[in-house]
């Protein structure tokens, strides 16, 4: 008797990354000492979603990325990444990490380590060049394209670790403490790539100690804490505050500033924080662009 | 087979500076040669003891670059997959390429390496070693390029008397054209002289030269010759210096003067190392993975010349056979089956090493 199958525009898609009871238990000392990194992690991102994952140091973040990247084995539980086992050779194609740290050749220049990982990844000669030049311009490395990575600053190493793992447009991509060094442009570059890997449909999934840093790019929170899910949710249900009301105003006098003070205490309100805004680091920069593009016109 | 990993791993398991050190170990070695160094005839003479000196000093520099390069590509290698396992598995782990290529790979670029060493070494060797078309002197015509046919005679050493006699029957097609056979002797103690003289003679060939010191006797003999005797004919005694003290050396068809020959062996020594240290590597620190690398020949090399067959091992007898002929301004012979299928033995077991340990890319204990 034939087995029933199913109709493929029937079957419901696959979640681009699944795990079920994923632990990962380290020997210390000698070998008999044994740290549990990570504790029955159950985790679902749908193709398309960008979720980060947020805990303190030391919560089990990079092991979790490195266990769905398929660089780690875990001691017990699953994952699958695109219905597929994360070592398998079809998904890897397919699959990006941005590790922690700087683990790329440091002798080598961007340009060469950039030529290696996309010829492991089988990007087709005739394609790496232009690539390549294309990313390097993406994330602000052009310039230094030549030099070895050892040069690079922290930061340079992040902005080229973005660089390596947006090369191949890759429909799941993981990326470890990204915004660590960056400086301001440098999340810029974050998120245009973020933005136009959400765009063609890509499956993003984040780690990072500053929830802050993510709050923005995602779309669902999960707070890991001693190597265990916590929280999960909307970045505004995780972390939002519904009963604290924020309000910036541009154009008022102090003493306006103060009767809208007033205003809100007559209203019944608490007053937890009142005062002068300030600008963010990169609005900053694009004031002093602006002022240097002002000066070369006079 | 990634031509960027390959080229990446080949440049760490021979650095410029690594190479540069090698080829300044063995030049520094040389630097005296006067050229050719093949001792044709023995003298009493205050030039041969010299020159007999400086040939030593060339061989023993030779073998001092190859020790230098030895343990350098043993350590280069062994760090190859300590670095997967500290970082870079990280970013190799999640390419589309498999895990046995990158192995693959990674140990094809080690052994490119290893190769490297052994051509500089072979080019110093060439440069400034003993070549066959080194003068000897003003007046001296290039000698013939000759190679080791063969090799025979007791495995100890033997004592002659004055007016005793050594004889030893050479195998069946040993001597063909411009074929020298020479005897390893030496004075010794036991009779009136310090110093004895000797005669060798083969078929119609027949030469007495004066021993004084640890030397090679040697004649041309006719095709016809089956056997070559050595008569002690002076006052003092005279050893045979065993191991197989009898050589026949025949026109090598080498090209390069038999120092493609020489790189030949030592690249056999060295990838048999390199491939060794890399696949334990894998599984162990990378200064303990080359010292065991090192350790495990030298164990081998002492088995196997216990039981007689240490011309199979690479860097063994055979390695030290052709840097003594090059340094004689003679070829090496061309390296054996044997040899090569030791150091393939060697590859396929570093890469088995390797790639078994790759069912993770990450290692805690070495996490930097």
């Amino acid at each position: 008797m034939a087995s029933p199958t199913l109709d493929p525009l029937l079957e419901p898609p696959k979640p681009a990354v699944e795990a079920a009871g994923l632990s990962r238990t380290f020997r210390g000392g000698l070998g008999w000492r044994r740290r549990q990194a990570l504790d029955k992690v159950d985790l679902r991102v749908e193709q398309g979603e960008t979720l980060g994952i947020v805990g303190p140091n030391g919560s089990g973040k990079s092991t979790l990325l490195r266990l769905l990247a398929g660089v780690d084995r875990p001691s017990a539980g699953w994952v699958e990444i695109l219905g597929h086992a994360p070592t398998a050779r079809a998904v890897r194609r397919r699959l990006a990490f941005l590790p922690d740290g700087s683990p790329f050749p440091p002798e080598l220049s961007a340009r060469r380590v950039l030529d290696l990982v996309a010829s492991l990844s089988g990007v087709a000669r005739a394609d790496r060049r232009g690539r390549i030049e294309q990313m390097l311009s993406r994330v602000g490395l052009a310039h230094a394209g030549e030099a070895p990575l050892r040069t690079y600053s922290r930061g340079m190493h992040r902005r080229f670790g973005l660089a390596q793992a947006f090369l191949d447009d890759p429909e799941v991509v993981f990326l470890d403490e990204p915004t660590a060094g960056l400086d301001a442009p440098g999340f810029g570059v974050l998120a245009d790539l973020l933005g136009a890997a959400r765009s063609r449909g890509a499956t993003v999934v984040l780690a990072s100690h500053v929830a802050s840093d993510l709050i923005e790019h995602c779309d669902r929170l999960a707070l890991l804490v001693d190597g265990k899910v916590q929280r999960e949710g909307p970045p505004d249900a995780l972390l939002g505050a519904p009963d604290v009301l924020q309000l910036k105003v541009r154009g008022l006098s102090e003493e306006e500033g103060a009767a809208l003070q007033q205003r809100a205490a007559d209203l019944g309100g608490e007053l937890l924080d009142a005062g002068p805004a300030h600008r963010t680091l990169q609005e900053l920069y694009r004031t002093l662009d602006s002022d240097a593009g002002g000066a070369e016109e006079q | 087979m990634n031509l960027p990993l390959l080229r990446l791993s080949a440049r760490r398991a021979a650095p410029l500076p690594a190479l540069a050190a090698v080829a300044g170990v063995t030049l520094l070695a040389v630097v005296d040669q006067p050229g050719r160094a093949e001792i044709v005839e023995v003298s009493p003479t205050f030039e041969d003891v010299i020159r007999r000196g400086q040939d030593l000093a060339a061989s023993t520099g030779w073998l001092a670059g190859v020790l230098v390069a030895s343990v350098l590509v043993a350590l280069f290698a062994a760090r190859v997959p300590d670095r997967w396992f500290r970082d870079e598995g990280d970013w190799l782990g999640v390419t589309g390429t498999s895990r046995s290529s990158i192995v693959r790979t990674c140990l094809a670029g080690i052994l490119t390496g290893a190769a490297g060493f052994s051509v500089v070494i072979g080019l110093v060797a060439g440069a400034l070693g003993g070549g066959p078309d080194a003068p000897l002197g003003d007046h001296a015509t290039p000698a013939p390029l000759l190679e080791l046919a063969s090799i025979a005679g007791p495995s100890r050493s033997l004592l002659l008397m004055p007016g005793e006699r050594f004889e030893q029957e050479l195998p069946d097609g040993a001597i063909g054209p411009d074929t020298r056979v020479r005897i390893r002797v030496a004075p010794a103690l036991g009779a009136e002289g310090a110093t004895t003289s000797a005669r060798i003679e083969s078929a119609d060939q027949v030469s007495e030269q004066l021993v004084a010191r640890r030397t090679w006797l040697e004649v041309s003999p006719s095709r016809s010759a089956g056997a070559v005797s050595v008569t002690n004919i002076g006052s003092g005694a005279l050893a045979v210096m065993g191991p197989r003290p009898v050589e026949a050396w025949r026109l090598s068809s080498a090209t390069g003067g038999g120092h493609l020959r020489l790189a030949g062996h030592v690249c056999l020594h060295l990838a048999f190392l390199a491939a060794l240290a890399f696949g334990l590597g894998a599984w162990m620190g990378p200064g303990i993975a080359a010292t065991l690398a090192l350790a495990l020949w030298l164990a081998a090399r002492m088995a196997l010349t216990s039981i007689e067959m240490e011309g199979v091992l690479p860097g063994g007898a055979s390695l030290a056979a052709a840097l003594d002929a090059i340094s004689e301004g003679r070829s090496p012979r061309p390296v054996s089956p044997a040899l090569t299928a030791a150091a393939a033995g060697a590859v396929l077991t570093g890469f088995s090493l390797a790639r078994s340990s790759l069912g993770t890319w990450r290692r805690e204990s070495r996490s930097s």
